[in-house]
Formats: C-alpha cells, structure tokens, sequence
C-alpha cells in the first residue's frame, strides 16, 4: 500500500495542561499507528492564542504531527480525531504531491542558475584571452 | 513554528492603499498598459505588477506561516482580489487555500471588526 505524507495539525482546550496535552497527542499517535501509519514527526507549538474564539477558549494548544499513511486510513483518524475530548480543530493536510513539486521547480532552478553561471565564466574567460 | 521555508515579505501591503488606488501606485510609471481613459491627455499610467510570490521564489505557501499570508490581507482581513496585489493566477489559487486553511486552524482571522 503506498505511503502517503501527511501533515496533522490540531488545537487541544486551553484548560488542558502540558501532560495532557502530551497524552492526547499519543492518543492520536495511536489513531495513526493503528492505520499502518507511521508518525515522522512531532511538533509541539504550545499554547498561542487563537484568532477568533472557538467556544469559549481564547487560546489553544497547537500540536503539529507529521505522518505517512496509506490514504485510506486518513479518513478513520480523523473520525477518531472528530469524536475525541479535547481536541477544538484539526486540519489534516496531504503534502507529499505538493513538496515534490516545490521540490522540482527548486532544482530546475538550481539548474538554470548553475548554467548560467557557467556561461558567465566563459564570457569571462574569452574577454580575458581576447586581452593577452 | 516550522522548519520549512519561512519567507517575509515587508510589511502589509494592503496598507495605503485603499479599494480606489488600485493601480494608482507608480508615478514614474514604467511602461504600463494603457488604463481607461489613458490616451486622452493627462492619463496616469499603470505601473505592472509582478507576482511577489514568483519573484521571491516561494514554491510552497504554506498555511501554517502566517506572516507570508498576512502580508495578502488587509485590516478587515479578507483576501483580497488578484488585481490589488498582481499575483499571478497560480499562486493566488494556492494563497487562497493556505489563508482559508489558516482561518479554519484559527492562526487568522475571518474578519475583524
């Protein structure tokens, strides 16, 4: 089954603590893991205060998870996810087509520059022998 | 925050220039296409607008750097149409997702008051 990434980002209640918060992001680790995912990543932004409020939390703990998982298995997690205590919103992101483009135009980029760097030196190099 | 690219862009731009300057901005004008009006004397011209994300070479917008997108709302926070900012048509498109992905996570606002 291929792999898919994705990006898993949620919003824990602002009443909750650091060790809860800790627990729920292994809850939903576990969510992923029981998919045959498989967490990269974990990225603890912690508490910041939301834009608007949602309910009636002003702030929220942000939790950032990295994950590859069969593309199936996304929509049960997040069912999961819908239905656990504590968490306000997540948002799960596929992000591997998006990076493999972003990654191309970087090296066809990179590419371009190098080429013509070169034709600059060469420039460079005929302006110089023209002169001896 | 994150450990992908992060760029900024100065300031915001939708300031100072409200809905009726649009296009207003240059007074040296570089060649610019002729706005309506403009061959009857006195005709300001258009200065062209490039696409800040093109030319800052941004390849993936992110919804979660906020600072690049608040740089493409103004005050009331709503996103603004291609023609005031003259990004091009794709990354517009992916400016749009990033900001209403940004709002549903609460990292900006819908609107503000």
């Amino acid at each position: 089954m291929s792999q898919r990434q994705y990006e898993i980002l949620f919003i824990a209640e602002q009443n909750l603590g650091e060790a809860e918060v800790d627990t729920l992001t292994a809850t939903v680790k576990g969510f992923i893991e029981k998919e045959n995912g498989t967490v990269e990543k974990i990225e603890k932004w912690g508490k910041k205060r939301l834009a608007y409020p949602i309910g009636k939390n002003r702030e929220g703990s942000y939790v950032l998870i990295l994950a590859s998982s069969p593309g199936s298995a996304i929509s049960e997690v997040e069912r999961r996810m819908r239905v656990t205590d504590g968490i306000l919103r997540f948002l799960a992101v596929r992000i591997d087509a998006e990076m493999k483009k972003a990654d191309r135009k970087k090296t066809i980029r990179g590419k371009k520059e190098s080429t013509r760097r070169a034709s600059v030196r060469e420039k460079d190099r005929a302006f110089e022998g023209g002169a001896q | 925050m994150s450990d992908m690219e992060t760029p900024e862009f100065r300031g915001r731009s939708g300031e100072g220039r409200g809905p009726a300057g649009e296009g207003r901005g240059g007074e040296r004008g570089e060649r610019g296409a002729k706005g309506p009006g403009g061959s009857k004397g006195g005709g300001f011209f258009r200065r062209r607008k490039t696409c800040k994300l093109c030319s800052e070479k941004v390849d993936y917008v992110d919804y979660k750097n906020t600072k690049l997108l608040l740089a493409f709302i103004p005050e009331r926070a709503k996103i603004l149409p291609r023609r005031m900012f003259g990004t091009c048509a794709p990354c517009q498109r992916k400016v749009r997702t990033a900001i209403l992905r940004a709002r549903q996570m609460a990292l900006i606002p819908y609107s503000t008051e």
